[in-house]
Formats: structure tokens, C-alpha cells, sequence
């Protein structure tokens, strides 16, 4: 019955209700006031820093430790995010564990309790845990980790449930148990996928890291926010451009290591 | 659903743990190096944070779990008023998070055929090929700038222009997501299949021709799937760009938290989870249909 109510949904229903979404949008805005009176000039001086960002010394030696703070942040967060992440990916996909009725329970609450702490942004969860714990590093980390364990745990539990059934033909047909089709093939055929997701999440958490500042805590978000009350728009560009270097990075990393995996 | 598997739907890997090679154990060494020193790092940072320590805070933090669940009288999840208050902010959530995925959508769909080398760079040499390879990087450029940059960093910058509101925040979230999708769709456009291609050019049709009739009928459904998943991730981050935008959820957040009006928190963060677990229903049923 459901399923052929939700079969009988067109692309075109979606394309109406798209229209009225965006018209009704459209429709809160209060155009009158959109912009402040000085829009234009701020807008040139913003785009003439971009295409001429400060690269003084002091600026340049002030973006590197706020980079080097905002990575830090982010791979501290990204190892407790994998290390918390990947086994209860593991539990929440059901590959590992025979079908009882505890094993279910198990399950199920593993999969409810990722979804809830990824359902909450990690900013909020920063502002939570300040507000509970008081402002430290630790706690910035776990504002990242909490949500981030979420995210990778569901991402991994669903990977290890698509491994295609011809891969693991082989390995059921030898009579191995569930732990070792896990090993032997459920993982390994994962690995490139679940690293370059890895990479992506790390790029997140780089990003993430970055607007820490608004609880307080330093890195490059920290020093735009400085730099931006003080007008020096040419300061914000050259700490832009430190997060489009640490992203770049990444990627080409990511691509190098993923080529190599595949290959 | 992880951004591989939309670029490479049908792709299977033959992988080995039992052979790590030499590129497999770098990464790893290279990545508990990262680690280590980011720890080392941020425990010599001195911070009067009281992390799980004191008995003081421990009561502190028992409290403000109390209020935000509502076991108080006095909760703002007892009064009527406060729910409608809310569901007011919430509508202009989830309005700032459509105009978002609205514009961003437009604008890396217009932009994905000039930052896709296979469409735009067409001519073999000359000053034609300096002009087209200058487009392309320029677009790409343009990309990597905004997908760097994180949305609340964004409207920072975008209320100096814009008065603080639905459309300043929506245009901070536009902007980031115009360098994720526009990316993800023209590396697409970049590995789509050939043979259909080149058949087109054959018959003599120009590159922007052969982009439309050959091209975008390939990608329009994953590109689908793709725009309605930001979708997800857009409502996640509105709720705090309201911090900067000053409007929706997000901003009443700010003030609550603010005010220490903790008991105003917990009823907050269940309508902004109620309305990120709805965008997530309406989105799966969509994806549905798109695919």
C-alpha cells in the first residue's frame, strides 16, 4: 500500500513542490533592505583583496600557526571520530553478528544512537559542551568528534551492507563464519571507498575546525575573525587562501592515495 | 552515501590487506605522526577548562542536562507560547536553507560546463585554446575558493554587504555549496562515458551542443540526487549560520545560550532535530524518485 502510494510520486510532483518551496522562500525575504548602503564598495574592496591578499611576513607566519592550530584540531578530532566511528559502524551494519533477538536490540540502538549525535551540528555540540564542560581544547575536539563518529559509522555500516554478493560468493562457499567474510572480504573490498571517504571527512573537519572561533577557541577561523572587525580585508585573503592550500592539499593526497589503492 | 559512490555508481575494487604496499604503510606512519603531534599539541595548550574533573563542575554539568531535558517546572517545554515562537523560527530555517540549495543549485549548474576541461577545452592551439584554458581555470578556481571556505566564515564576510537576514544567510550557505556541487558535477562531466560523445561530434555539433544533447542528459539524475543530499547538509547548517545571519533557529540559540536561558535550549534543539529528521525524510523519498 505504501510502497505504491511512494511509487505513484512523479519527478513532475517534485518539480511543483520545488516551485511553491522556492516561491514561499523567496516570499520571506525582505528585498527593501537586502543590502547595506555601502554593498558596492565593500564588495570591490573585498574582491580587490582576493586579488591582492597580504603577504607580508608577520601576516604569513600568523596564518601558518593558525593553519597548524586548525589541523591540529581537526586530525585530534578525526582520530577519536575513527577510533569510536568504526566499530560501531561495524555493529550498526549487522554483518558481524548472527541474527538473535539481543543482537537486534544491539543493533537497532547502535543505529538510533548514530543517528541522533550526527543529526546535531558540530558547532552545536561545541556550544553544548562549553556550556557543560567549560572552554577547552579537548572540549573543541569532541565537538567535532561526537557528530564525526556519527557520520563515519553510518558510512561504514552501509559500505559493509553493498559489498556485492559475487565478492562474497567465494568466501561463503569455503563455509567461513560471519567474523571471517568480514575479514577476508567484507573490509578489504570497503578500504579504498571508506579511505577516500576518510579524506573527505578530514577535509570537513579542516573546515569545521576553522569556525571553532565562534566558541572561542583559536585557529584560522580566530584570526578572520580578528582581522575582519579590524577592516584588513587583504589579511582575510591571505587566510583564505591558508584553508584553500590545507583543502588542495588533501585532495591531491586523496586522489594520489586512492589511484594507488585501485590500482 | 559517500561522494565516491555517486561519481562511480557501478565501480568494484579487488584489494588486498594481506599485501600493504609501501604507499598503504607511509599513509599510515604519516597519519600517527599527524595525530601524535596534534595531541602533544593541544595538551600544552593551558586552558582553565575544567574537563571531567572537579566535582563542582560535574554538578554543573548534571544541571544543565536537567534543564535541557525539561524536568523543570519551569521549562519552556510546559508553555504553549514557545512552541509557536519556534515553529516561527523553524519556518525561516528551513526558508533560508531552500532559497540556499536554490541559488547554490542554479549557479554551479550554470557554471559546471566552463569548469569541465572535456566541454570548454576544445580548440588543439592558438590564442582559441589560451582563451578556453583561461576560462576553465578561472572556473575551477572559482570552485575551490568557496568550497574552502565553511559557511559561517561566509556570512561573516557576506553581511558586510548584505543586511543580516534570511538572504545574507542564505547566500553565505549558497556560496560554499556552489564549489561542492559545481565541483562534484563537473569532475562528472569530466568522466562520462565517450562513445555517444564523440558520435555527436562527428556529426558536426559545436561543444556546447554536444555538452547539452550528449552530455547533461548523462549526468541530470545523479546531479539530482547529489543537489537534494546538499539539501541535508544545508538545513544541518543553517540552523548556525542564523548565529551570524541573526535570524531563525540558530540566532535565538545564540541568545538563549547567551543569557544562560538553558531551559529554553532543550526545546530548541529538539524542533531544530525535528526539522533536520523531516528534510531527511522528504530528501530520502525524493532521491527516490530521482533515481
Amino acid at each position: 500500500m505504501v510502497t505504491a502510494v511512494l511509487n505513484s510520486i512523479k519527478m513532475r510532483h517534485w518539480a511543483l513542490l520545488s516551485v511553491i518551496a522556492v516561491a514561499a522562500s523567496i516570499s520571506t525575504v525582505d528585498w527593501t533592505s537586502a543590502t547595506h548602503a555601502g554593498a558596492g564598495a565593500s564588495m570591490r574592496m573585498f574582491v580587490n583583496a582576493l586579488i591582492t591578499p597580504d603577504i607580508s611576513s608577520t601576516t604569513l607566519i600568523t596564518a601558518g600557526n593558525a593553519a597548524w592550530i586548525t589541523v591540529a584540531y581537526a586530525a585530534a578530532a578525526m582520530s577519536i571520530a575513527i577510533a569510536v566511528g568504526i566499530p560501531l559502524g561495524l555493529i550498526a551494519s549487522g554483518t558481524l553478528l548472527s541474527s538473535g533477538i539481543s543482537n537486534t536490540t544491539l543493533m537497532i540502538s547502535v543505529r538510533a544512537y548514530l543517528g541522533f549525535i550526527r543529526s546535531i551540528h558540530e558547532l552545536i555540540w561545541a556550544l553544548l559542551l562549553v556550556a557543560s564542560f567549560g572552554l577547552s581544547p579537548v572540549v573543541g575536539v569532541l565537538a567535532i568528534a561526537v557528530p564525526y563518529s556519527g557520520i563515519i559509522g553510518r558510512v561504514f555500516a552501509e559500505r559493509l551492507q553493498d559489498v556485492p554478493m559475487h565478492q562474497l560468493a567465494a568466501f561463503e562457499s569455503t563455509g567461513a563464519s560471519s567474523l571471517q567474510m568480514v575479514i577476508g572480504a567484507r573490509i578489504p573490498s570497503t578500504l579504498p571507498d571508506i579511505t577516500s571517504y576518510l579524506f573527505y571527512r578530514f577535509e570537513c573537519a579542516i573546515r569545521t575546525a576553522a569556525v571553532l572561533s565562534f566558541v572561542g577557541l583559536g585557529g584560522i577561523g580566530f584570526q578572520i575573525h580578528i582581522a575582519l572587525s579590524d577592516l584588513k580585508f587583504e589579511t582575510v585573503a591571505t587566510l583564505m587562501y591558508t584553508l584553500v592550500i590545507l583543502i588542495v592539499v588533501i585532495d591531491v593526497f586523496s586522489g594520489f592515495v586512492r589511484k594507488r589503492m585501485i590500482a | 552515501m559517500t561522494i565516491e559512490s555517486l561519481r562511480h555508481p557501478n565501480r568494484t575494487w579487488a584489494f588486498s590487506l594481506h599485501r600493504p604496499s609501501i604507499t598503504a604503510t607511509l599513509i599510515g606512519m604519516m597519519a600517527v605522526v599527524l595525530i601524535v603531534s596534534s595531541w602533544l599539541y593541544l595538551g600544552s595548550i593551558p586552558s582553565n577548562g575544567r574537563l571531567f574533573v572537579s566535582s563542582d563542575s560535574l554538578a554543573r554539568s548534571i544541571e544543565f542536562v536537567g534543564d535541557l531535558t525539561g524536568s523543570h517546572s519551569s521549562n519552556s517545554f510546559w508553555r504553549h507560547e514557545s512552541w509557536g515562537d519556534l515553529a516561527k523560527l523553524a519556518g525561516d530555517t528551513l526558508a533560508m536553507s531552500v532559497l540556499a540549495a536554490f541559488i547554490a543549485g542554479i549557479a554551479a549548474f550554470t557554471l559546471i560546463p566552463f569548469a569541465a576541461s572535456n566541454v570548454v577545452i576544445v580548440s588543439a592551439r592558438g590564442p582559441r585554446r589560451l582563451f578556453q584554458v583561461t576560462i576553465y581555470g578561472l572556473t575551477r578556481y572559482f570552485f575551490i575558493v568557496t568550497r574552502s571556505v565553511p559557511e559561517l566564515l561566509w556570512a561573516l564576510i557576506v553581511i558586510f554587504v548584505f543586511t543580516p537576514g534570511i538572504l545574507a544567510g542564505a547566500l553565505a550557505l549558497a556560496v560554499h555549496n556552489i564549489g561542492v556541487i559545481g565541483r562534484l558535477g563537473a569532475d562528472t562531466v569530466e568522466e562520462v562515458e565517450q562513445p555517444p560523445i564523440q558520435a555527436l561530434r562527428t556529426t558536426g555539433a559545436g561543444p556546447f551542443q554536444t555538452y547539452l544533447i550528449g552530455i547533461l542528459p548523462q549526468i541530470t539524475r545523479q546531479f539530482l540526487t547529489f543537489q537534494i543530499y546538499r539539501w541535508e547538509v544545508i538545513i544541518r547548517t543553517t540552523a548556525v549560520v542564523g548565529f551570524v545571519a541573526a535570524s531563525g533557529l540558530g540566532y535565538q540559540l545564540r541568545l538563549d545560550l547567551s543569557f544562560f536561558r538553558y531551559k529554553e535550549v532543550g526545546q530548541l534543539i529538539l524542533v531544530y532535530i525535528l526539522i533536520v529528521w523531516g528534510v531527511d525524510a522528504i530528501s530520502a523519498l525524493a532521491r527516490r524518485t530521482a533515481r
